[in-house]
């Protein structure tokens, strides 16, 4: 396997936002050949993975070069990341005009968030992927909620910071395995030790990860973004910072179990009252944002309880049926000027399409057999039933329930017209605009059947609850 | 060609046909419908085909089935509810938004059903089970109401997901999926059976509309398209018996829950949770009941109507002995038959009147009889009168409530057959009898293809009321197949505990007396016959036939004795209204446009952690 690829996947989008600024006629080219090429990258480095590699920019050796990891966890964040931003720029590609260069900057932040193995340069790069947000949510024209998010954003990296300033004070070295072996050689558990560091770094992944009460900006930046920011904000962003999380959770976080109990009721708080608020509101973007919430909220309880493999796949299932469901609200609403759900009374009577693929996408989110999401909800489940844990699955399913009516709502207003006590009836379908139609219905139908071939093929193939996704996946594509 | 029939073969020809179904509908809408006639009849046929295959066991990559007694029981009934209303669907499809994504649904639903009937493992039936549930839940929006989904959702989603805790909670301690082994060993063990029983148990009584789960149904049975609600009553609501089966008499509740025979000390004649499901069947019967007199809406009476039936079936089947059982299974075919027989009539009235509002109907006895026989037959079994099929089965629950001396919810019961009579002779009244509408002059009797179903439908509700015993002998395999007794039969007798019926003889008897009252009908002088527009009030003729209509607010004075009664309906909107005060809260007071207020509440929760950390 070339490991050089995993080094080239934050070095082109770099190179392509250089030049982008340098040739600006010729930015969007670069873009999207930047974009393309991750995109391939990804899938090359998923066909020849055999095993896990470190590689060690300019050969300094760790702890004291910058070194990116490749395992199976990074490769399938980079999967996801490099995919679904070459879908959202793809499927919105209108509005990328003049954000090609912050669009290349974000792409190889993502990647290197994903990929480092460096407490202090996960830091920058998050810094840079906030920033690069920044400047995206303020397409939204929405300046006061950009300035809230800069302020949040600012504060969360600097509790972030903070936190590991600490490790580096405790252990002399941000690498992330270095620390890792540190902690196991220590002959009494640092959990004690490490819980200072351990809350300032929570608290300020938390921003970004939009778990309550940290993400105050989530609403003001999403509930107006346009069908680009929107899905990449809540698709892209969030893949990179969660897998992130996750990565950090497993290696530096060592919790005692009264702090593992702390930040699991705060996660769960996040599920079931960010699940409570999509099903009060009545916009689509709304609903949609505070769906995110929750499922950030379970996708990081899961990472703190240590079940991974599942954890992963909620937090796929989650991003792939989001960047549907966001991208074509957020279109509705460009073209329609509305997002109120009242107002879109049967607008899939004559986008039968586009309607299959929100359909498919938001049976996903809920959890439907036939479909990924099943496949991710029933491991998380058999996960925490198999260590013993009934209080967890119990609430999960419950908000489920939330979540569900919700969902529900969605689909039989979109699909039917009719006040309540009245037929649904064809004719009376208003005329609803929806440009650039083809383009969007071949993305979500892509993203679409992908999340139900997740759903039916490890039924027909293997045991689902014991689901490799990577060896899925390449045995998909490599069958292809 | 033995390889080829088997239960995978139906499920995978029902998706294939229903793929094919929507192709079609595309082309051409009747086309489409007719694949869903072909599509269940055909599957009904190999059905009875694979009756001899009982006990035999398939894999379908990886999900298993095995056809059990009950699950060929419970499949073919719901395969023949969808045969019967396919024929409806012909005359529907230009009624309905999306007739391809209807067809195509429909025939997933009767996929769904039957894997979820003839699933080897647990899982492989939750996951037919929220088949069904979805392809449902986009058909009743196609109706009048789009709240309805949600609601029939949000009821289901409860109950599925509260059988999912259960099924994983068994994995968990078992070790695996197979529904007959789990069972077994969760029926040896007191904590595993209570789970068992509970969890799997709501999703059952969700299902079939027992109290305090019962709200779903005149929501969705009262707004669903005409066609889908006799499945929806007939069919989908019988999958709630299936599950109370697995959980009464697949896992031997009374083995399982041998030590709780007692309550406060004293004993009880069934263990206490199944106590708790006759209790909950006799409140819904009783719900059922006084709701459904109150109904101004045909479909919302029925849809109630069932709510009270659903309490006979949960009854029998948790009172546990042999007759109580059989008669539980008794009941929901009887009923099954009965109410998609009282939906199918309305429909056609519907189809050829257009309008379900009893104010505006009246006196079509004159112009479609054959409608109104097949209405007559199915309330009166509903009813639970000889000599129809209804009447066996509460005569078989009645007899084991006796027996068992449970006089209270005897008396519920009793409640609920003569309740039955006050509400399901209004719409026969207010919809046949009486005078006919000066608008519905012109009405023509419902056209052939919605006669066959409807014919036949109750043909069989008279059938095996006269001779049930051909039913019940494959009912009473169902039970010695599950370790119970079986029925007492001999020949065309039902031995009971107090006393044997023989319903044949009923039926002569009765025959007898009919002929009689026809008789003195034929002898005695012919009433006039009044033409409704034939009147005047204060001096003054009235244009409007609605008006003259006697049906509106028929039992108010009835009705007055329970108005203030409390609601379930109140609280579960209080639930709501909650849930959504909570979510308007939190999206409130943490997201602003301030940052100072996300930053006040990041310092607090960090703090708090830090505190909470050092602890």
């Amino acid at each position: 396997m070339n490991t050089h690829l995993i080094v080239l996947l934050i070095a082109v989008p770099l190179l392509a936002a250089f030049s982008g600024v340098l040739v600006k006629k010729l930015s969007k080219i670069f873009l999207a050949i930047a974009a393309a090429l991750n995109a391939a990258s990804a899938i090359i480095l998923l066909m020849d993975y055999t095993v896990p590699v470190i590689y060690t920019v300019g050969g300094f050796k760790p702890p004291f070069g910058i070194s990116l990891v490749l395992d199976e966890y990074s490769l399938l964040a980079i999967l996801a990341v490099n995919i679904i931003f070459a879908l959202v720029i793809t499927a919105s590609c209108k509005l990328v005009k003049k954000y090609e260069v912050v669009l290349s900057v974000a792409l190889a932040a993502l990647n290197g968030m994903v990929l480092t193995g460096d407490l202090f340069n996960l830091f920058v790069f998050m810094e840079i992927a906030a920033i690069t947000a920044y400047i995206l949510t303020a397409m939204n024209k929405g300046y006061k909620q950009t300035f809230n998010y800069l302020v949040l954003g600012t504060l969360g990296s600097g509790l972030f910071l903070f936190g590991i300033i600490i490790i580096y004070n405790m252990f002399g070295s941000l690498n992330i395995m270095d620390i890792q072996d540190k902690i196991t050689m220590q002959s009494q558990s640092p959990a004690k030790a490490l819980a200072l560091p351990i809350v300032l770094i929570f608290a300020g992944l938390s921003v970004e990860a939009k778990l309550l009460p940290f993400s105050g900006w989530v609403r003001g930046v999403l509930k107006d973004s346009n069908s680009l920011v929107g899905p990449l904000i809540v698709s892209v962003f969030a893949a990179s910072v969660l897998f992130a999380f996750g990565r950090l959770i497993s290696s530096v976080f060592v919790l005692s179990d009264a702090m593992i109990i702390a930040l699991t009721v705060i996660a769960t708080a996040t599920l079931v009252l960010a699940e409570f608020s999509a099903f009060s509101k009545k916009n689509l973007r709304e609903i949609l944002l505070f769906s995110s919430i929750a499922q950030s909220g379970l996708v990081v309880v899961l990472f703190l309880n240590g079940f991974m493999t599942a954890a992963v796949l909620v937090l796929v299932n989650n991003i792939v049926s989001k960047l549907v469901l966001f991208t074509l609200s957020a279109k509705i609403a460009e073209d329609n000027k509305t997002d109120r759900l009242e107002d879109l009374k049967g607008v899939f009577v004559k986008n039968k399409m586009l309607g299959f693929g929100f359909s498919a996408a938001a049976m996903s989110l809920i959890g439907l057999p036939f479909f990924f999401g099943f496949v991710a909800k029933a491991n998380a489940l058999v996960a925490l039933f198999t260590a013993n844990n009934f209080w967890l699955p119990l609430i999960i399913l419950l908000t489920a329930v939330v979540e569900g009516a919700y969902v529900v709502r969605m689909l039989t207003t979109l699909w039917n017209t009719g006040e309540e006590g009245e037929m649904a009836k064809a004719e009376n379908a208003k005329e609803y605009k929806m440009t650039n139609k083809v383009r969007l219905t071949i993305i979500l139908i892509i993203a679409a059947l992908a999340l139900i071939a997740g759903g039916i093929l490890p039924a027909v193939h293997m045991d689902m609850f014991n689901f490799d996704i990577l060896s899925f996946l390449a045995n998909g594509i490599g069958g292809v | 060609m033995d390889f080829m029939i088997s239960v995978p073969t139906v499920i995978v020809g029902l998706i294939l046909s229903s793929v094919l179904a929507y192709v079609l509908t595309k082309a051409n809408k009747i086309l489409g419908a007719l694949v869903t006639v072909l599509a269940s009849c055909g599957a009904l046929a190999v059905m009875f085909l694979l009756r001899s295959d009982i006990g035999s066991t398939q894999n379908f990559f990886m999900i298993g089935f095995k056809l059990t007694e009950y699950g060929w029981f419970f499949s073919t009934l719901m395969i023949l509810i969808f045969a019967c209303v396919s024929f409806f669907n012909l005359y529907w499809m230009k009624k309905i938004i999306h007739p391809a994504g209807y067809n195509f649904l429909y025939l997933i639903a009767l996929a769904g059903t039957i894997g979820a009937f003839t699933a080897k493992d647990f899982i492989g039936l939750f996951i037919f089970w929220e088949t069904i549930v979805w392809a449902s839940m986009f058909i009743i929006p196609f109706g009048k109401s789009r709240k309805a989904s949600v609601v029939y959702y949000a009821f289901s989603a409860f109950g599925s997901l509260s059988m999912l805790f259960g099924i994983l909670f068994l994995y968990s301690k078992t070790g695996s999926f197979d529904i007959q082994y789990v069972l077994q060993q969760a029926g040896s063990n007191l904590t595993y059976a209570l789970v068992a029983f509970i969890t799997i148990g709501i999703a059952g009584l969700v299902k079939i509309g027992v109290f305090p789960f019962h709200l779903w149904l005149p929501q969705a049975h009262g707004n669903a398209p005409d066609t889908f609600s006799p499945i929806l009553s007939g069919g989908l609501v019988k999958a709630g018996g299936f599950a109370a089966f697995l959980v009464t008499a697949v896992m031997p509740s009374l083995k399982a829950f041998a030590s709780s025979f007692t309550f406060l000390g004293k004993e009880l004649i069934m263990p206490l949770p199944n106590f708790a499901f006759v209790i909950l069947g006799a409140i819904s019967i009783v719900i059922g009941t006084l709701m459904a007199i109150k109904q101004e809406d045909f479909k919302k009476l029925i849809a109630y109507s069932s709510v009270a039936n659903g309490g006979y079936i949960i009854i029998g089947l948790a009172m546990m002995d042999s007759l109580s059982v059989g008669g539980a299974f008794m009941h929901m075919f009887a009923h099954a038959l009965a109410s998609a027989a009282a939906f199918l009539s309305i429909a056609a009235v519907t189809h050829r009147t257009g309008t379900t509002k009893m104010s505006e109907l009246g006196g079509l006895i004159h112009r479609m009889p054959l409608t109104y026989i097949v209405y007559l037959i199915a309330i009166i079994s509903m009813a639970g009168i000889p000599p129809m099929s209804g009447f066996i089965s509460k005569w078989m629950i009645f007899q084991s409530m006796i027996n068992k001396g449970m006089v209270f919810v005897a008396a519920a019961a009793f409640f609920g057959s003569i309740g039955s009579f006050l509400y399901v002779f209004r719409p026969l009244s207010a919809v046949f009898l009486g005078q006919l509408s000066p608008k519905h002059e012109n009405v023509k009797e419902a056209p052939f293809l919605m006669q066959l179903p409807m014919v036949v439908l109750s043909l069989l509700t008279l059938a095996f009321g006269i001779f049930p015993n051909y039913i019940l002998h494959p009912i009473s395999d169902i039970m010695t197949s599950v370790g119970m007794e079986g029925l007492q039969l001999e020949g065309l007798i039902i031995r009971g505990t107090n006393g044997v019926l023989n319903p044949s003889l009923v039926t002569l008897i009765f025959g007898i007396g009919f002929i009689i009252a026809l008789i003195i009908f034929v002898i005695h002088p012919k009433s006039r016959k009044v033409d409704l527009m034939d009147t005047y009030t204060a001096s003054e003729f009235i244009y409007t036939p609605e008006l003259l209509h006697y049906s509106h607010n028929f039992y108010a004075p009835f009705e007055r004795l329970y108005e203030n009664a409390p609601s379930t309906a109140k609280w579960y909107n209080l639930l709501i209204k909650k849930i959504e005060e909570v979510g308007a809260f939190v999206s409130y007071s943490l997201f602003s446009n301030k940052p100072r207020t996300a930053v006040f509440w990041i310092v607090c929760a960090t703090i708090a952690l830090l505190w909470g950390g050092s602890l």
